[in-house]
């Protein structure tokens, strides 16, 4: 029988899309588990101990400071340890601000507030680009289709960006980048929502080609 | 102690707003620098040592939460500081705004402070000198005497009332009454929670009778909890429950408004024995955009245009954090709402059937106060809200308003469940209008008085320093939870609250007593043993409660409106300027640009969101979730209420909304038994004539529900619908909203809005209006009207019966209700949605509002075997789905581009045009 992978889903004070994801990662034929932020931090937990790891949405403490912020800086010593396990690493919408806040893709990468200047729930298609993206893998040329909501949800940065997918049509933030990986391909983030509905079959592409790759 | 500030310039080469994190730091100033990295995002930030000298001479505007507020953001600011090293006590952010960023900026002084020049800051934290306990011998008053105090002190009690509390006194046997016992008693008999009109005239009576009399086997809990709770499937309930925030929306709107979806979001939460928020409802009706029938207010009150603007933004800022989805969401306007906006926000929930009804305190346990800490917010709010508005209230007292945290909220959406799962409490409640006699009070009353409650108000944790007895009991400080913990579960329920960072603390204890008891002792720590001590704050019994004399209503039968209205015939020569009146008018517009600003698919759960369509821009009328992960049972919801239907006829339009909510469900698929009902009455409760049409209008749906065998199980009525600003009195419609909850077990089968294919035919089934009375049409060309037009010409029993078999026929392949904005709006909507265009055969007819009657879509095939096999609901056919874009009216094609543009435009122009930023800078 096959093993169904371990997928450690974060809770933080404030993470709000943890349920969604941990039934979408099930559907997908994982095994997921929610792992909560203060036990990593008080060391009651071991954030390695997963086969993957994902960061869901959400407004982390409040977002108070910033997206992100909160999260990462608790966290600054552990993600780190993810990294170093070559554990596969997925940041969704308050995910995606955390893991870039942390520093993984290196400096000079932000998530910046939408053009409009305000948050946007919409349907948003995505087309995948090649890539050495682990969460991608076979998806290359497809349009896949899942809903946006974020207000800061625009990438920028200094330096080349690893593109993964690009907004297809209107872009909710403004900007063309809808998800970036980093010099592994391991770790990859998006602002908008797979997991939305958590049946989603443009959803569920992204997580069993990560589940398929530990 | 001092205070630090750190300024913080987005990387930019003229930056002209500035963010500055204020840290009040106890002792010596550690080196501040390794806050740096967190305070500011380096890539898009930096802090920088003060302000550019060029900037600061052009002038500035400071904003920070002033100091009776605690800044949202304070809590995670000093964990994060503290996780560096820094030991801060207090945090405000604040930002300054240079050149045109302060253009429109929008400042309301009993919430923020605005600073034009250097700060000097002593302090971050609330002060206050804490005021001792009054006390009062009401026996020596005069009637003139009782009235002016109970004024003075914004009770809003009535003489008889007062003259209770004076017979109280004496029964008693107290040289004096204190200040606590006074509020304790002016908020559980006001209007807001004791509902003395809706008990004089037997209302409640009226719908609790129909819905017993209904019998719905679906039916788990009504009017007896926080929510209603329907039966779902496999062992779960879903609840729903919609209530208004009216008054503190119109003083404080962004406040007001987050703290109205706060409130009624916790009615989820601390229903039965848990439960979880799965959807939101947003329904909020402003004054008139251009003061026309009101200019006397301008000046005097915050504009329509600012309300709406606040609210969508509150409204986000609530419920996107709180991962809740919007299911729908509408905005209007109506003149009678500019003293009072009509602010209704609902959600619904689900829960397990062992948890969905209301628990009871057991004897010995543990009372405890969950959540945020308690402060000077608030107070007097259910007092105020049954008072009515006038200038003092509307602008001069800090104390009524609420600042919303849904952070706090949020944390027990989790942990709520986790204390629900293993059966820590007895009972929970919501701490909302009224504070602790509301929130812990009303759990330890029951039937026969027999239940106590004891609490030390010296325990409760507060967030201001010096708060009096009377404002820590009657505080109505948000996101607060009031659990009944069982004492062998008190060890595991406080690990709960701590895993999820809630603050919970033991302040009480349910007795036996029959009393409810209230002391400050600071010597008294919390024991099982709790014994009133220290200054004796109220210990009454709980029988007291129920003596609320009712004063005498005087019900005045208005006069039959005999005039009729002229309204314009419309043909060929005149259909493309009544239909851009319509697609137009505020109400009915695009308001997607609200719309997208709440999240609407959290949860993962979203069928049919608050827009649908290719462009998804459409407001749709039915909106439908699917609970439970892995199965496609549905839940649905749907709303009406039309303010320019209530202003021509209140009673009729009651039946309206009635029909139109059902309906809207029915035609989808729903069956008639499935669907609940909650009714939001808003009216001028002090109006003889406004009295009447409430009594008919209760009338009117407790009549309509039976014959429907649908049942009302949930509802709020706000009698307080008037404002006093300068003298000038302005009163809401007397008017209801009605929300229908239903459930379906295969939300596959749903019929939903959007055209499927050209060539099919549109059909009307139902009741069919001819006037334009109390249209949208109607208000744009500024003629209120004088009747509608009965809508329940065909049996409404009968009706839902054939609109249901005829959603289950597979003849159907969409439905949407015919309401506001009549049938021109809903083709001009089936074409912006499907991309396809459409041929009617009808003019004049498409104009009229039929409240009740349903568009269907139909195979061009299938439509001669619907007549023939449901003549009795009255098929008639609209016109054809056609290929191309666009409406095309007896051969007329409109110019759809234009009526695109003038729907498109209305709202923007409305909330954040130049005209509605101007009057607010003014």
């Amino acid at each position: 029988m096959k093993t169904r992978k371990k997928v450690s889903v974060l809770y933080a004070p404030g993470t709000n899309c943890e349920e969604e994801t941990m039934a979408a990662v099930e559907l997908a034929g994982g095994n997921p588990r929610l792992v909560f932020l203060w036990d990593i931090y008080h060391k009651k937990e071991r954030i390695t101990d997963c086969d993957l790891f994902i960061a869901p949405g959400g407004f982390s403490f409040g977002d108070h400071l910033e997206t992100g912020v909160s999260v990462a800086t608790f966290l600054e010593d552990y993600f780190g340890l993810l990294e170093e396990a070559k554990v596969p690493m997925l940041g969704i919408c308050n995910g995606d601000q955390t893991l870039v806040r942390s520093g993984l893709f290196g400096a000079g990468v932000a998530m910046i507030q939408n053009k409009s200047k305000v948050f946007r729930s919409r349907p948003s298609r995505h087309r995948v680009l090649p890539s050495h993206c682990v969460w991608t893998k076979g998806l290359e040329g497809r349009v896949l289709s899942f809903p946006s909501a974020h207000g800061y949800g625009r990438f920028t940065g200094d330096g080349d960006l690893n593109v993964v997918m690009e907004y297809v049509g209107a872009s909710p933030n403004g900007g063309k980048i809808a998800m970036i990986t980093d010099d592994s391909g391991l770790i990859a983030v998006l602002m908008d929502h797979p997991e939305r509905p958590y049946d989603n079959p443009d959803g569920q592409l992204i997580f069993k080609s990560g589940m398929s790759t530990v | 102690m001092s205070i630090h500030r750190i300024i913080v310039a987005p990387k930019k080469k003229r930056p002209d707003v500035f963010k500055i994190i204020n840290l009040e730091i106890d002792g010596e100033a550690p080196d501040l620098s390794v806050l740096y990295s967190v305070l500011a995002n380096p890539e898009t930030m930096r802090v920088i040592d003060r302000m550019p000298k060029k900037t600061a001479k052009r002038g500035f505007k400071e904003v920070m939460y002033n100091n009776a507020v605690i800044d949202p953001e304070q809590e995670s600011i000093i964990k994060l500081c503290a996780h560096k090293g820094v030991n801060v006590v207090a945090a405000k952010v604040s930002y300054r705004y240079y050149g045109k960023k302060m253009n429109g900026l929008y400042v309301n002084k009993l919430v923020h402070t605005a600073f034009t020049d250097e700060p000097i800051l002593e302090t971050l934290k609330p002060r206050g000198v804490r005021q001792s306990m009054q006390r009062y011998d009401l026996r020596s008053m005069s009637d003139q005497e009782l009235c002016d105090f109970s004024e003075k002190r914004e009770m809003h009690l009535s003489l008889s009332k007062m003259k209770k509390l004076v017979e109280f006194q004496e029964r008693l046997k107290l040289e004096s009454v204190t200040d606590v016992l006074l509020e304790t008693f002016a908020g559980s008999w006001s209007g807001h929670c004791f509902h003395d009109l809706w008990k004089s005239l037997e209302l409640f009576k009226l719908l609790k009778g129909a819905t017993e009399k209904i019998g719905n086997p679906n039916l788990i809990s009504a009017f007896v909890d926080n929510a209603g709770v329907w039966d779902f499937y496999d062992g779960l309930c879903i609840l729903f429950k919609l209530e208004t925030h009216n008054s503190p929306t119109q003083k404080e709107p962004y406040g007001g408004q987050m703290t109205k979806l706060g409130g009624v979001l916790r009615d989820i939460f601390e229903n039965g024995l848990g439960a979880k928020p799965i959807g939101n409802i947003e329904m909020t009706v402003i004054g008139e955009l251009e003061r026309l029938r009101h200019p006397e207010f301008t000046g005097k009150t915050l504009t329509a245009a600012l309300i709406g603007r606040e609210t969508v933004r509150a409204i986000a800022d609530y419920g996107n954090p709180m991962g809740i989805p919007m299911m729908l969401a509408r905005m209007m306007s109506h003149p009678n709402y500019s003293g009072k906006p009509f602010a209704l926000g609902g959600s619904v929930g689900v829960t397990i059937r062992e948890a969905a009804t209301k628990g009871k305190p057991r004897v010995g346990d543990i009372a405890v106060l969950v959540g945020g800490k308690t402060g000077n917010d608030g107070l007097h709010g259910a007092t105020v809200s049954s008072g009515g508005i006038t200038e003092k209230t509307d602008t001069g007292d800090a104390t009524h308003v609420q600042i919303g945290m849904p952070f706090i909220e949020q944390l027990m959406m989790r942990a709520g469940l986790e204390l629900r799962d293993t059966g820590c409490l007895s009972a929970r409640n919501d701490f909302g209008a009224h504070g602790i006699p509301s929130a812990f009070g009303e759990m330890a009353k029951n039937e026969d008085n027999s239940g106590g409650f004891i609490c030390n108000l010296a325990l409760v944790k507060l967030k201001c320093a010096g708060l009096a007895n009377w404002q820590i009991a009657i505080s109505e400080s948000q996101e607060r939870f009031a659990h009944a913990v069982k004492p062998e579960k008190y060890a595991e329920a406080m690990a709960i609250y701590a895993k999820y960072g809630l603050e919970a603390t033991p302040i009480g204890l349910f007795t036996d007593s029959g009393c409810f008891q209230m002391f400050y002792d600071k010597n008294q720590e919390f024991s099982l043993e709790m014994k009133m001590s220290g200054e004796i704050c109220i210990d009454v019994p709980y029988a007291f409660f129920d003596e609320c004399p009712l004063d005498m209503i005087e019900v005045v039968e208005p006069k039959i409106k005999l005039d009729t209205m002229a309204h314009p015939k419309i043909d060929q020569s005149n259909v493309m300027n009544m239909g851009l009146s319509v697609v137009g008018h505020f109400d009915v517009c695009n308001q997607a640009k609200a719309t997208t600003r709440y999240d609407s698919t959290v949860q993962g759960i979203t069928w049919q969101g608050p827009l649908y369509g290719s462009n998804y821009n459409v407001a749709s009328s039915l909106a439908a979730l699917r609970p439970v992960y892995g199965k496609n049972q549905g839940l649905t919801v749907s709303l009406s209420f039309s303010p320019w239907q209530f202003e021509v006829d209140p009673v009729r339009a009651a039946e309206n909304a009635m029909m139109d909510t059902l309906v809207t469900q029915v035609a989808a698929g729903v069956y008639p038994g499935d669907i609940a009902l909650a009714d939001n009455f808003y009216t001028d409760g002090d109006d003889p004539e406004a009295r009447w049409y409430l009594r008919e209008q209760v009338k009117a749906i407790t009549s309509l529900s039976i014959k429907t065998g649908t049942p009302f199980m949930v509802g709020k009525d706000s009698s307080s619908g008037r404002g006093t600003f300068g003298g000038k009195i302005v009163c809401v419609l007397p008017g209801v909203c009605i929300t229908g909850m239903g459930k379906i077990r295969n939300v596959q089968k749903l019929l939903l809005h959007q055209w499927k294919k050209p060539g099919n035919v549109l059909v009307c089934v139902g009741p069919q209006a001819t006037r334009l009375d109390g249209s949208i049409l109607s208000s744009a060309l500024g003629i209120s009207g004088a009747r509608l037009e009965s809508m329940l010409s065909i049996d409404p029993g009968f009706y839902l019966s054939q609109l249901f078999h005829l959603s289950q026929s597979g003849m159907i392949e969409s439905a949407v209700p015919i309401n506001r904005g009549g049938i021109f709006l809903r083709l001009f909507e089936g074409v912006e949605a499907s991309g396809f265009g459409f041929e009617t055969i009808l003019c004049q007819d498409l104009f009229p509002e039929s409240f009740g009657a349903v568009l269907l879509e139909v195979k061009r095939d299938a439509v001669g075997d619907l007549q023939r096999t449901f003549p009795g609901i009255k098929p008639r056919i609209i016109g054809t789905i056609v290929p191309r874009k666009g409406i095309t009216v007896q051969g007329n094609k409109l110019n759809f581009n234009l009526l695109r543009a003038a729907w498109n435009g209305t709202f923007q122009q409305a909330l954040w045009g130049k005209n509605a930023m101007e009057e607010m800078v003014a």
